[in-house]
This record gives C-alpha cells, sequence and structure tokens, in this order.
C-alpha cells in the first residue's frame, strides 16, 4: 500500500482526512503534518524528512499538498533532490482527491495514481446548476 | 436481481454511499425510493451527477419502487436500493418488497429521537418499526460504512422490543 503524506498550511490537512474517513472509513499508513505560524521551513522540513523515510522503499510515497507554491509544498520540491526518498507530490489537494488516493492506493503503481488524480481533479470542480438549469425556476 | 443492499439513510446518495458502498458491493443500479425526490426533479438530477456514469439511477416514488422490487425487472444486475426513512422501508415491506435484510445506515438526530451512534437516532415509532421488521426474520444491519462494525441493533437500542 502507498503511504500518504498531507502536507498544508494549519490544520487543513487533518480536519480533510477526518472528512474522508467519515466517507471511506478509518485509514492506516496516512500522515498529516501542518505548517504552524511559528514553524521555520526548515523544521517542517525535517518533520516532511522523517515522514518519507519511512516509505522510501519502491512502493512510495504519495504526498498530497495543499497549494502550488506554498512553503509545504516547496519544502516537499526541496527534498524531491534526495534520491533516497520516494515519493510524488500532487498539489491542490481537496475531499475528492483524497478519497481517491485512499480507494486505489492498494493497487495502482505511485506515478499512475498520481497522474490519476491531476486527471481527475477537474472533474471536482463543477457547476452543477449550469447542468441544471433546466430544472431550475427562471430568473 | 441480486439485491445487494437495502439501505435507510436520510441522506441518501451522498459521499458514504457512493465513495464507501458502491465500490465494495459493486452494484450497477442505484434505486432511489423516496417520494419527494421523485417529485423534484433538480433533486433527481442532482442524484444523477453525484453517481458515476456507468452505475444506472432510478429515483422513484416509494410505492413504485416497491412494485418494482415485487417484479424484479432487473436480470443479473447488481441493485442497491435506498429509502430515505424506517417508515419508508417499512411500508415497502409492509407491501410485499422482498428485502432479508435491511442496512440501517444513517437516520440522523432530531427533535424526539434517541440518539445511539452520531448516525444512528430514532424515534418510538421508528424503534416499534426496526423491532417489526426483526421479527419478520429480516436481518438487520448497523454500519455507515462497510468498514464499520456492525452493533447488533438490540444493543444501540436496548429498549426497543418494549417501545
Amino acid at each position: 500500500m502507498i503511504g500518504i503524506v498531507l502536507v498544508s498550511h494549519g490544520g487543513l490537512g487533518n480536519e480533510l482526512l477526518s472528512c474522508a474517513e467519515s466517507v471511506v472509513g478509518k485509514q492506516a499508513n496516512v500522515r498529516v503534518l501542518g505548517l504552524g505560524p511559528s514553524d521555520s521551513p526548515d523544521t517542517f522540513e525535517g518533520r516532511v524528512r522523517e515522514a518519507l523515510e519511512a516509505w522510501s522503499g519502491p512502493t512510495g510515497a504519495l504526498v498530497l499538498s495543499d497549494m502550488m507554491g506554498g512553503t509545504p509544498c516547496n519544502v516537499c520540491l526541496r527534498l524531491a533532490r534526495d534520491p533516497k526518498l520516494h515519493f510524488e507530490l500532487v498539489t491542490g489537494m481537496n475531499l475528492p482527491m483524497l478519497i481517491t488516493a485512499l480507494a486505489n492506493r492498494h493497487y495502482m503503481p505511485l506515478a499512475q495514481l498520481a497522474q490519476k488524480l491531476v486527471d481527475d481533479a477537474a472533474r471536482s470542480a463543477q457547476r452543477p446548476l449550469q447542468k441544471l438549469r433546466d430544472h431550475l425556476p427562471p430568473a | 436481481m441480486p439485491l445487494v443492499l437495502a439501505r435507510i439513510d436520510d441522506r441518501l446518495i451522498h459521499g458514504q454511499v457512493v465513495e464507501g458502498w458502491l465500490r465494495v458491493i459493486q452494484a450497477q443500479r442505484i434505486v432511489v425510493a423516496n417520494d419527494r425526490a421523485a417529485a423534484d426533479p433538480l433533486q433527481g438530477g442532482l442524484m444523477r451527477l453525484a453517481v458515476p456514469d456507468e452505475v444506472a439511477l432510478d429515483v422513484l416514488p416509494v410505492d413504485a419502487a416497491t412494485a418494482r422490487l415485487k417484479e424484479n425487472p432487473w436480470g443479473n444486475e447488481r441493485v442497491m436500493v435506498l429509502f430515505g426513512s424506517v417508515a419508508d422501508l417499512a411500508r415497502a415491506v409492509e407491501a410485499g418488497a422482498p428485502l432479508p435484510q435491511v442496512n440501517l445506515g444513517g437516520v440522523h438526530d432530531g427533535p424526539g429521537r434517541t440518539q445511539a451512534t452520531p448516525h444512528l437516532s430514532l424515534t418510538v415509532e421508528e424503534k416499534r418499526a426496526v423491532a417489526s421488521l426483526l421479527r419478520r426474520g429480516i436481518a438487520v444491519d448497523t454500519r455507515s460504512l462497510p468498514t464499520a462494525d456492525n452493533v447488533p441493533v438490540r444493543t444501540l437500542f436496548p429498549d426497543m422490543e418494549t417501545a
């Protein structure tokens, strides 16, 4: 099973995992790391490194970060230069993305799973009212 | 028809059903048995958007769904039926819907209800109705999700038989 690490600002990752578990049940092999207001990038990097070292085998780890370009994401980009670590990074995590990751990580190879999350991401942002306009009262 | 799940859930189609159950029981069709949803094309349309394209969906009034369950027109399709309340399911059973087991998956808290778990709170009438299902030999499962523990409904609502 692919290990999952959620990296975010503040408590977003914890809350996201808690919501996902209410949908798909309690999960093993997930680490959540939140960047606090007083954490330096180096301190945070150390915590992410420690989490990734636990899953540095051939199966690897999937890191989901809250925002492209944010510190949690940037720290992971720095760690990607370390050949001892084996992980994929996907940015813009949200509830459907995490649920899909949890549901598919038992059998999908890491790179394929990471690509699936990116391919599926556009479908999580929709305008359902546009599709339903025939059923809505006139504006 | 293999009826793979008959569930009572006041949220009808939502995350736990689509992400939690659908995959595990591999249902090919969902039948929503609910008068209000069947009368509201907007709600029906929203449900269609929430269900994967490859899964068929019928949103029917309870009586029509009951008739459909009795005539069983689905061949070998794996079917999940969802009821919005204990009363609706009890009505279907009363009218002859063949349900050997029932998943009491989500009846949420409100006035006049006794809460046993975060997802199960029953009124006195509902406890009576569930006790009556058990007397008919219908097995009642209390899991919100397939991975949850199936705590016996009599343990959750010990006063059920005398309610």
